[in-house]
């Protein structure tokens, strides 16, 4: 191999090194904010209680504020049905053991048989505890559906 | 000293105990929010430049969001003449070099001098970053006024 190769396949490795290095834990975070989607959607508690911190706190779009104990009876809700749960322009910012999430949702479904479609902006706040990433506040800006 | 007398006294000292339970990161923080509603108040944008991180986010309630120049930027617009911008049912929680500060604000002034009054919640997450508390994050949610 020529010395040219050699020192790019090195650069290369390094590079990729770091980027793994700095994004396991992005990674790690993004993929429970989209566990908590799926859960929300099947109204799966027991995997909410996993994700979200004891002292969680909830500011919902309409101003409600709910603890984790109120935020996890909302979610049980039989009334609402999800469709779709999704984010996109999903922004993480690591600060060591925390972790700032923000991006836009979407949620479709239906509520007392009534459809319903909703958008708007959230910003998360994950912490390392006792081993694991747990959200410990979540706050949504409603946005107008395009 | 009448009983009276006594009831009072006891009750300024159980009043100075519980105020010295609040923590002293917990003192700073609500001391930086209120530092923060002044340098708003007042276009102050050296104070705020010193409160908020590089990588600070601002969601604003109609969903604007803002990064720390378009804040600062923002914060020197002389459109916007603030009477009084104040925090009530303010909670802080902590966890280690992390802290979420949540609560009502309250804000009433002009813009353009057109008078506004507005309430809403926020959501702050401040991290200790090179020895001082920065706020990374701010997110508003607009509420109907409080009865």
């Amino acid at each position: 191999m020529k010395t040219r190769t050699l020192i790019g396949v090195m650069a290369l490795l390094v590079v990729s090194l770091g980027v793994h290095a700095q994004s396991g834990d992005e990674a790690k975070v993004i993929a429970l904010e989209n566990a908590w989607n799926t859960a929300q959607r099947d109204h799966d508690n027991v995997a909410l209680e996993a994700i979200l911190a004891e002292t969680f706190i909830d500011t919902e779009a309409d101003g409600t504020v709910m603890n984790r104990g109120q935020f996890l009876a909302s979610v049980k809700d039989p009334n609402i049905k999800h469709i779709a749960m999704s984010n996109t322009d999903v922004k993480v910012v690591m600060f060591g053991k925390s972790a700032l999430v923000t991006g836009i949702y979407h949620d479709k479904g239906t509520e007392k048989g009534k459809p319903y479609e909703v958008q708007g902006r959230f910003t998360d706040t994950w912490v390392f505890i006792d081993g694991r990433w747990q959200c410990v506040a979540t706050a949504s800006t409603p946005l107008p559906v395009k | 000293m009448p009983k009276r007398m006594w009831v009072v006294v006891f009750l300024l000292l159980g009043s100075c105990a519980f105020a010295q339970n609040r923590s002293a990161e917990e003192s700073k923080l609500l001391a930086m929010e209120n530092a923060w509603n002044l340098a708003q108040k007042d276009h102050d944008s050296r104070a705020l430049d010193a409160l908020v991180a590089d990588t600070f986010v601002n969601t604003d309630w109609d969903g604007t969001v803002s990064n720390k120049a378009q804040f600062l930027a923002d914060a020197k617009d002389p459109s916007y003449k603030f009477d009084s911008v104040g925090n009530t049912n303010v909670s802080v929680f902590i966890y280690g070099n992390t802290a979420v500060v949540a609560g009502t604000y309250h804000t009433t002034g002009s813009h353009k001098g057109k008078a506004f009054d507005s309430h809403g919640r926020f959501t702050d997450t401040w991290v200790l970053q090179d020895g001082r508390w920065q706020c990374v994050a701010s997110a508003t949610t607009h509420i109907q006024k409080q009865s």
